[in-house]
């Protein structure tokens, strides 16, 4: 006890030790950016392991087990073919790493909003209600995926498998980029920034803080959700899931209004698909 | 090209030729088709448009949806680019009416004026000028293009705005950009990214633009229709000079240096109806955008001196302060449901809680607003209205604190807290692709009120009385509901 009061008073005389406090003051939401943080190490963890960068001597067994079937370096067919639990976690992992920088403004709002006691409190309320939204979406965009995989395996497209898994992911991306330019998605854009007025004590100010995170995950889902749906289904990485979490990042916060970026980036990707589906195809028959 | 020079219209005469010609040139911009960038229709769409209301009906074919998606319902309203955005409409807007005069044989020098409302040294400052509300002009005795019917100012009862609704207040704010959610509004208003949510008002915005807006009425109280009034321009004139006052008036205001403040880029038309685009960065020396423009009676950057000191408070000022930086906002009082605001006055009761965060630690066992026996106020204190939405064009809401039961607001000037204008509350409250929906945020700084409450006989501690009266009733399509009202404390910045 006597080392931890020095420890603080060590800490209270360090110069910089009061510009530290005050950022934490003013940057109640540290904790959801650590937490993205994480989330990406480990998709970087369940990549390197997948590839065999990392083997067992790097990690324990059964962890990297864990990590390759959370893999999402795979073809869109073995992912959605895989076990529900497993493409649910990576899913899901995906709401923290890609998602969660991108509410960081309205996190910070529910906290300054909450007394000070319960500002932590409130914005763990908030990210629940927010990743219930999207874990919904998640099981909505694995029973669309797997009705696809039905649909264009019955097709019985030359060389199917190779074929079907590039042309449903282009699939993906050109309905992403048409969605992109629909005005339902510009109004998702600006249901990104709103807020709510939520209670101070008990739960029903956890409930409010939750509610007030439902209704900006619906806005989210509404505005990338068809862009997320389109990297999953087309079983992509951590290098363009990253690409696309900047893409989104830039339109939350410096691209003008009415910005096409991410519809341009949505067609782009189609079109590679599209050409690579054209490539399998005609692999497949020489 | 010289720089034009903004003038005050107070000092013109009622046809001074500055304004013989900006009615002349409305006039013409008025037959101008509707996607035509020049037009008056157009430009005053790119301010706010909604085709459902009746200011916009019958204005013939509109501009391609594409064009309207990208020009038009701009305007950046409850965000720090407020002033900025509204800088540039102005420049290209005055741009247009000048080329629209020389056109018309008209000078080529015309600058807009301005209408400095709050020039307590004019008996008339605070009515309608006179070039607006009458009802002929020297070239059409029987109509004005200046003139705009349903405006209330300027009506029987109505002669001129309430004095403190053009008071300046919002000069003495300290910094530019807001503080966190909960504290003070800034001068310009809060950081936000473009589709800013229309949420809080900076000190500028809420007062006295948004009241000049509600009071002068008509076409002007609603942003989706106010730039359809010619007298905007001259109130937006004069909302730009005051921004030019603020930084004039101490060289610790400054401008925000934010990358993402200063190269957001804005479309706008210039002359000729070409596509043109500005960001905040290329407005800030307003001798420098397009062919530059000053305003009369500016004082010079130069001309500011710091006042003389004595040699003991220059030696304290020269000493080396260390860095204290400043406690949050934190919230300490709110109310747990929504209030509906009807046509009588409305009474909410905050239960005041002590702080908990490190403004308890800052003030060291002295409660943040407990009564204080002597010395100044050991916090600031912010009253906050909250996700306010409504439909309409409901009347300005005065706040009162610890009103008496009863007692007649206009015999308690004292307990005065300020407005709340609740210009543009409507479409705050309509989610689409400009606005979220939540509504409007407004922030009322009550530090030397509730010190003066705090020194009453009859203050409790740990209760505070908010009372909002509203100024006239509710039309029945007019409806208002405040989602919160909260109370927030923060460290004075003088104790640091």
């Amino acid at each position: 006890m006597q080392l931890q009061l020095r420890a603080l008073g060590v800490l209270a005389m360090w110069p910089q030790w009061r510009r530290w406090q005050a950022a934490l003051w003013y940057a109640p939401h540290w904790w959801l950016w650590t937490i993205s943080g994480l989330a990406w190490l480990w998709i970087g963890v369940a990549e390197a392991s997948a590839s065999g960068l990392l083997g067992p001597a790097w990690i324990d067994p059964a962890l990297l087990s864990l990590c390759r079937s959370m893999s999402r370096d795979r073809s869109a067919w073995d992912a959605l073919g895989a076990p529900a639990g497993p493409w649910l976690g990576a899913w899901l992992l995906m709401v923290p790493a890609m998602m969660f920088p991108l509410v960081t403004e309205p996190v910070r709002i529910v906290a300054f909003a909450s007394p000070w006691r319960r500002r932590h409190r409130a914005m763990a309320a908030f990210l629940g209600g927010y990743t219930l939204v999207w874990l919904a979406f998640g099981v909505v965009t694995l029973l669309a995926g797997r009705v696809a995989t039905f649909v264009l395996q019955a097709l019985a497209l030359p060389g199917s498998g190779a074929v079907a898994d590039a042309l449903a992911a282009a699939a993906g991306f050109a309905l992403a980029a048409a969605w992109a330019w629909t005005p339902m998605r510009r109004r998702a854009l600006a249901g990104c920034h709103r807020t709510r007025a939520v209670g101070t004590t008990g739960w029903r100010a956890d409930l409010d803080c939750m509610h007030f995170g439902t209704l900006v995950g619906w806005a989210c889902v509404r505005s990338c959700g068809a862009a997320m749906a389109a990297l999953a289904m087309a079983g992509h990485g951590a290098v363009a899931m990253a690409a696309l979490a900047g893409l989104l990042g830039m339109e939350r916060y410096r691209l003008r209004r009415g910005s096409r970026a991410v519809g341009y980036a949505m067609a782009f990707a189609a079109a590679a698909m599209l050409m690579q589906t054209g490539a399998r195809a005609v692999l497949s028959m020489a | 090209m010289t720089v034009r020079q903004r003038q005050d219209v107070l000092r013109l005469a009622t046809w001074d030729s500055t304004l013989l010609w900006y009615a002349k040139a409305v006039a013409a911009m008025r037959q101008r088709p509707a996607t035509d960038p020049t037009s008056w229709n157009y430009q005053a769409a790119m301010h706010g448009f909604n085709a459902q209301l009746a200011a916009w009906q019958g204005i013939g074919p509109l501009p391609p949806a594409g064009d309207r998606a990208e020009y038009w319902n701009q305007c950046q309203h409850g965000s720090w680019y407020f002033l900025p955005w509204h800088r540039m409409y102005l420049a290209y807007f005055e741009q247009i009416v000048a080329t629209a005069i020389a056109d018309l044989g008209g000078p080529a020098d015309w600058a807009l004026p301005f209408w400095n409302y709050s020039d307590t040294s004019h008996p008339d400052a605070r009515a309608l000028p006179a070039a607006f509300a009458a009802t002929g002009t020297p070239f059409s005795p029987n109509s004005n293009p200046l003139h705009m019917p349903g405006r209330v100012l300027g009506s029987p009862g109505h002669a001129t705005m309430p004095a403190r609704d053009v008071g300046l207040g919002a000069l003495a704010q300290a910094s530019y950009v807001a503080d966190v959610h909960g504290g003070s509004p800034g001068f310009g208003g809060p950081r936000t990214a473009f589709s800013h949510a229309g949420g809080q008002h900076g000190a500028l915005e809420h007062q006295p633009h948004d009241l000049v807006h509600v009071d002068v009425a008509g076409v002007m109280a609603d942003p989706r229709t106010a730039a359809l009034d010619p007298i905007f321009w001259l109130h937006h004139a004069n909302i730009d000079r005051l921004w030019e006052v603020w930084l004039r008036a101490t060289p610790s205001h400054t401008n925000p240096t934010d990358t993402p403040w200063l190269n957001l880029t804005f479309q706008f038309h210039a002359k000729g109806g070409v596509p043109a685009a500005l960001k905040a960065s290329q407005v800030l020396d307003t001798t420098k955008v397009l062919s530059g423009y000053t305003y009369e009676g500016l004082p010079s950057v130069a001309a500011h001196a710091p006042a003389p000191v004595s040699p003991a408070l220059a030696a304290a000022a020269s000493a080396p302060v260390p860095m204290t930086p400043s406690t949050p906002p934190e919230l300490l009082a709110a109310t747990s449901q929504p209030q509906v605001l009807g046509s009588t006055s409305h009474t909410v009761q905050l239960a005041i809680e002590a702080a908990r965060g490190p403004l308890s630690a800052r003030l060291r066992g002295v409660e943040a607003l407990a009564a204080a026996s002597a010395g100044p106020p050991p916090a600031d204190a912010f009253l906050n209205f909250e996700n306010i939405t409504g439909t309409g064009v409901p009347p300005v809401f005065d706040v009162y604190l610890n009103l008496p039961p009863g007692a007649d607001p206009a015999a308690h000037e004292e307990l005065y807290a300020g407005p709340l204008p609740l210009f543009g509350v409507a479409s705050a409250s309509e989610a689409d692709d400009r606005h979220s929906g939540s509504g409007m945020h407004y922030v009322l700084q009550i530090t030397e009120l509730l010190d003066t409450l705090r020194k009453r006989p009859d203050w409790q501690d740990r209760q505070l009385q908010v009372t909002l009266v509203p100024r006239s009733a509710l039309d029945a399509d007019a409806s208002v509901t405040v989602g919160r009202v909260s109370l927030y404390a923060k460290e004075a910045p003088r104790r640091r």
